[in-house]
């Protein structure tokens, strides 16, 4: 069986780490829920652990991985309330979107740039709403004011989610976790 | 060709040691006659479903009345409608405030783009088992690494999730929670490093164990061979030569139909 050239872009131990941190962002976005009742809020604890992984595996795309795999399982276990095109689509467009903002802002250990990079990547999903909408041809009044409540809710709770990753790569780091990964390679 | 038996219920499913109830489990429809089918089939069927949302609302009312029909002998009439049940208040305000902005041509059309793009992709997932998708994808000629990743985390869904109750306990012991109101969590934000720590190193090192004892077992060899394949049966050339067939009717019909 040939593999195509660009099978080799990740190593295996990478993508089965960007693989389980996925799993971990379907499975947080579940257990550690906040009691918030404010749209976006579960962004948090996804947007730091998918700021981890690229900075885990710095490779370009390691987000849209990320993004794609969760996207996957999530649709799997029947998540969201739009269906799983829906949900596919969101948790693509976040990983996505981090992976472009992070062609912008590329260091994810600095706090601004990584709140701004957990905003426009959450952000993501709220257009995945909208196109779905304008596909269907919903009308655009009505689907901006549906759509402008909860897209402050986005915004700030994927900036509170760059932040956490920021601070949890930082503290990674005074962990010696990025010396053990060395190893690992 | 090895004839394939998938389990009864998913490896995820039932209780955890702790006996708590897990949360991870698929609802796989196991009466279903799609079972039977290929998951590129079912894939291709749903795809298809999904692109019936660009039809005029005659044409997409002869779609709806098919599908129907498609999903009852699928069984999965309950599934779907547990989609539908979920999205009720939103397709339910689309429908009011467009018949009220608009009109009713409008307000039925696009509530029913809508819900059938929030039911449609239940063709594909609650009758596929994570193997089985795996296999797809590497029928699909994505590599074989990336489609084992996929399901060794699908696999390991449980376990996180026992991981991430077990920090949360353990934070919660130590007075560690997320906070109640916006303004609490943002100056939280540090005391949340507490969960996101523990979870990330114990995923590492569950991700090296898993690439060892992959490699260990042959994984990546270059002469490597699939152990299981899957191949389109009678079923499928008949699914998907009717639903293409009625697709294609509907999108290139002309003016013989509405």
């Amino acid at each position: 069986m040939t593999r195509p050239a660009w099978s080799g872009y990740f190593s295996t131990f990478q993508l089965i780490l960007l693989a389980l941190f996925s799993a971990l962002i379907v499975v947080a976005k579940i257990v550690l829920r906040t009691p918030l009742q404010l749209p976006g809020h579960t962004g948090i604890f996804w947007m730091a652990i998918m700021l981890v992984a690229t900075r885990v595996v710095p490779r370009r795309g390691a987000a849209s991985v990320v993004g794609v795999t969760s996207g996957i399982m999530a649709a799997f276990l029947g998540a969201g309330d739009f269906g799983a095109l829906n949900t596919f689509l969101s948790y693509t467009a976040v990983g996505v979107g981090v992976d472009l903002a992070m062609l912008l802002l590329p260091n994810m250990e600095n706090l601004p740039q990584a709140a701004l990079v957990g905003a426009l990547g959450h952000t993501g999903k709220f257009l995945v709403k909208w196109v779905i909408g304008v596909v269907a041809q919903a009308p655009v009044g009505f689907l901006a004011l549906g759509l402008a409540r909860s897209i402050a809710g986005y915004i700030v709770f994927g900036a509170l989610g760059g932040v956490l990753g920021a601070l949890t790569l930082l503290a990674l780091r005074r962990a010696g976790y990025f010396a053990y990964l060395a190893e690992k390679k | 060709m090895l004839k394939l038996r998938w389990p009864a219920r998913p490896p995820s499913a039932g209780k955890s040691h702790r006996g708590e109830t897990r949360w991870f489990t698929q609802r796989l429809v196991e009466t279903s006659p799609l079972r039977a089918a290929d998951p590129r089939t079912k894939l291709a069927l749903a795809l298809g479903a999904s692109l019936a949302v660009m039809l005029p609302l005659p044409r997409l009312g002869l779609f709806l009345a098919g599908y129907v029909l498609l999903v009852a002998w699928a069984r999965l009439l309950p599934e779907v409608g547990r989609h539908l049940w979920r999205a009720r208040w939103v397709l339910g305000l689309l429908f009011v405030v467009d018949f009220w902005l608009v009109g009713p041509e409008l307000a039925l059309t696009i509530s029913l783009r809508v819900a059938l793009l929030t039911g449609v992709f239940a063709l594909f997932f609650s009758t596929t088992t994570p193997r089985e998708l795996g296999l797809a994808l590497e029928a699909l000629r994505l590599p074989y690494r990336y489609a084992f990743s996929l399901t060794l985390a699908l696999a390991s869904l449980s376990l996180l999730e026992e991981e991430w109750q077990a920090i949360r306990e353990a934070q919660a012991a130590r007075g560690v929670q997320p906070g109640r109101g916006l303004r609490e969590l943002w100056r939280q934000a540090g005391d949340l490093v507490a969960f996101t720590v523990p979870a990330i190193v114990l995923t590492t090192r569950r991700a090296w164990n898993a690439t060892e004892a992959a490699y260990a077992r042959g994984f990546d060899s270059p002469h490597r061979r699939p152990y299981q394949s899957l191949r389109l049966s009678r079923l499928d050339y008949a699914l998907l030569g009717v639903c293409g067939a009625g697709l294609a009717v509907l999108f290139w019909g002309g003016r013989f139909l509405p």
